[in-house]
């Protein structure tokens, strides 16, 4: 194994357990207040703002094409998203929504090529 | 919920996890073989650094003579917006009782791992199910490189059906966690961690856009006037 390559995977990956752990102390003694001061809000809002930063650029990257990105056909996505919202709409499963959606773009893809 | 209980919980819960990890880390092991590396090597780096869109950087660096120490440097500055994934998580715990230690936990809390815990996790479902997740997705991803590596072997013709569906898996994820938050509490910080996103996507690194529109978003919750029921979440 290459020296070059072990000694970037240990550093980097020691420095990225790091900047997850650390903070985790901190978060112990957050967790433990039961306030409703900024803070907590803040950590609270943290998740849903992550998700939804996600979504736009996981999207982004379908429809704008980049490099080795794959675009897809914007009614293939239209058709996909529409499948997730009802799957998740009628089952509450995220899971199961997904893979349908999936599913959908798949096989919206096959379609599109035939 | 039982300990047992709850671990197997999350690995059920992880599966949607499972779909898009393997496919991104396929990915990763392809690329890492096709720029020279070997598939024991790809393994160790998604092993030793899982973190996604930086060990793409880190094999890409390094295939083209990058030292290892400013290799190291941008994996962790792509990472930086891990920060606040634990203190979020952790705040939504119980806070006494038996649990695991954080080191383990730790380890495991990435993108994808805090979105689906962010949008599902409760008190009764403990710090268990959340290692449970973690471990699906940590599995998933050593499972995809190698898959990834040993493919390269083969010139495979790639089905763009297939190649569409993978693509599509993460965006559904996200989607699918999205749709219960939108309620009318949640509206204005969602459309300003949304809208940043959008505006910085085509001018500044995907982390940084990440990191930026998490905090901005974030930063409205926690700054607008309290009102009832502010903290159940």
């Amino acid at each position: 194994m290459r020296t070059e390559l072990l000694l970037a995977a240990v550093a980097g990956g020691v420095g990225t357990y790091l900047i997850r752990f650390l903070p985790m102390l901190a978060g112990d003694r957050l967790a433990a207040l039961s306030g409703k001061g900024r803070s907590r809000r803040f950590l609270l809002a943290l998740g849903p703002s992550a998700i939804v930063a996600l979504l736009v650029l996981s999207a982004r990257d379908l429809i704008v094409a980049d490099g080795d990105t794959l675009s897809l056909p914007f009614g293939v996505l239209a058709a996909g998203a529409a499948v997730v919202v009802l799957v998740q709409r009628l089952t509450h499963n995220p899971a199961l929504a997904t893979l349908a959606g999936a599913l959908a773009v798949g096989l919206g893809q096959a379609l599109n090529f035939s | 919920m039982t300990a047992q209980a709850g671990f197997r919980r999350g690995l059920w819960d992880g599966i949607s996890l499972v779909v898009g990890y393997f496919s991104i880390a396929l990915s990763f092991g392809l690329l890492a073989v096709r720029l020279g590396f070997s598939p024991l090597e790809a393994q160790m780096v998604s092993a030793v650094v899982y973190a996604g869109a930086s060990q793409f950087a880190l094999v890409s660096l390094l295939a083209v003579g990058a030292s290892a120490w400013s290799v190291a440097g941008v994996v962790v500055a792509m990472n930086l917006r891990h920060l606040f994934y634990g203190p979020a998580l952790l705040s939504r715990m119980p806070a006494d009782g038996p649990r695991l230690p954080r080191p383990l936990l730790a380890f495991g809390m990435t993108d994808e791992v805090f979105a689906l815990a962010s949008a599902s996790l409760t008190r009764a479902h403990g710090d268990r199910w959340l290692f449970g997740v973690q471990m699906a997705a940590y599995g998933a991803w050593l499972a995809g490189t190698a898959a990834g590596a040993f493919a390269s072997r083969w010139d495979v013709a790639r089905l763009p059906a297939v190649d569409a569906a993978l693509a599509f898996v993460l965006p559904a994820l996200f989607l699918a966690l999205l749709l219960p938050m939108l309620t009318r509490r949640h509206v204005l910080s969602l459309v300003v961690a949304g809208g940043t996103a959008l505006m910085l996507a085509g001018w500044l690194p995907g982390h940084v856009t990440m990191l930026v529109a998490m905090v901005a978003g974030a930063a409205v919750a926690a700054l607008r006037p309290q009102g009832g029921g502010d903290d159940a979440d």
